[in-house]
């Protein structure tokens, strides 16, 4: 492939970012896999991107403070190029702020899509969508839609 | 079929399907018995006349239906893309009068296909962002609404 990428590598480092970083809480494998420039673009508001190992650490702390529990199972995992794409199913019981709800106890279930860049052999851009209706709704904040 | 050509079905799909409007190119592009893995928005419509039948009602009331593909990203089976649907909120929209305004919302989306159809679909789109520009959901700029 173009630029010399190892998309087995691309989505073995991807795993370990489910799997170490959020499911097992292990912040200090971020140093080893993100990039220093990581940035996370939030869905509609740039002015909630994160920026950097810290800024990495800040967004896995946040979600797991509202969501100890949080599991992300991987169901889809692919790659080209210096991309890597993701489908996971997250489950997790609400016992912090979430989306400016306290919390609930109410257990969780959605889905979260992502495309994720590589640089130099770490994760370097991620863009991720949750399915937050889904999550407001189980939460009761919006009613089902008709 | 290689990934290219996948890349190119799913491109048709968005294009041509959703884009112009053409439905009668969905029976080239997609399988018949169509599996959609939604979300808490716009739900999981299985097979492709129910998704036909679903893009034809979106074209009424959503005129001028665009997708923009950021990237594709292909393997094996699947085929991944990132965009920005645009569309004019000319007709009732989750029970919200048409107002004429544009709507426009981010997206990811995961195809499979089957010998050069595509035959399932995972996405997930910023949905609270279209019930906020729809005046359905509260428009909150603080962090505390936005985390997660």
């Amino acid at each position: 492939m173009s630029n010399g990428n190892d998309t087995g590598r691309n989505k073995e480092l991807v795993r370990r970012c489910v799997e170490e970083v959020w499911n097992g809480s292990r912040t200090e494998v971020i140093a080893e896999i993100m990039h220093p420039s990581f940035r996370r673009h939030h869905e509609r508001n740039p002015d909630f991107d994160s920026y950097g190992q810290d800024g990495c650490e800040a967004w896995v702390k946040a979600a797991r403070a509202a969501l100890p529990d949080l599991h992300l199972a991987v169901e889809l995992l692919f790659a080209e190029d210096d991309r890597v794409m993701l489908h996971l199913l997250g489950t997790g019981t609400h016992r912090g702020d979430l989306y400016g709800l306290p919390a609930s106890g109410t257990p969780l279930r959605f889905t979260v899509t992502a495309v994720v860049r590589l640089a130099e052999g770490k994760i370097a851009e991620c863009w991720a969508i949750p399915d937050e209706l889904g999550i407001r709704q189980q939460l009761g904040a919006v009613p089902p839609l008709g | 079929m290689s990934t290219q050509d996948n890349k190119q079905v799913v491109r048709r799909f968005y294009d041509e399907v959703m884009g112009e409007g053409r439905v009668d190119v969905l029976d080239e592009v997609m399988v018949e018995d169509f599996v959609d893995h939604g979300e808490a928005l716009f739900d999981s419509p299985h097979g492709r006349d129910t998704l036909r039948q679903g893009i034809e009602a979106t074209h009424e009331i959503l005129p001028g239906l665009h997708v923009s593909l950021h990237e594709m990203v292909a393997e094996g089976d699947l085929v991944g893309v990132r965009g920005t649907m645009r569309c004019r909120h000319a007709g009732a929209f989750f029970g919200v009068a048409g107002t004429g305004h544009e709507l426009s919302w981010e997206g990811i989306a995961v195809f499979r296909l089957a010998e050069g159809r595509i035959a399932e679909r995972w996405f997930n789109s910023d949905s609270i962002s279209i019930l906020r520009q729809l005046g359905l959901a509260p428009s909150r700029s603080g962090a505390e609404s936005e985390a997660g």
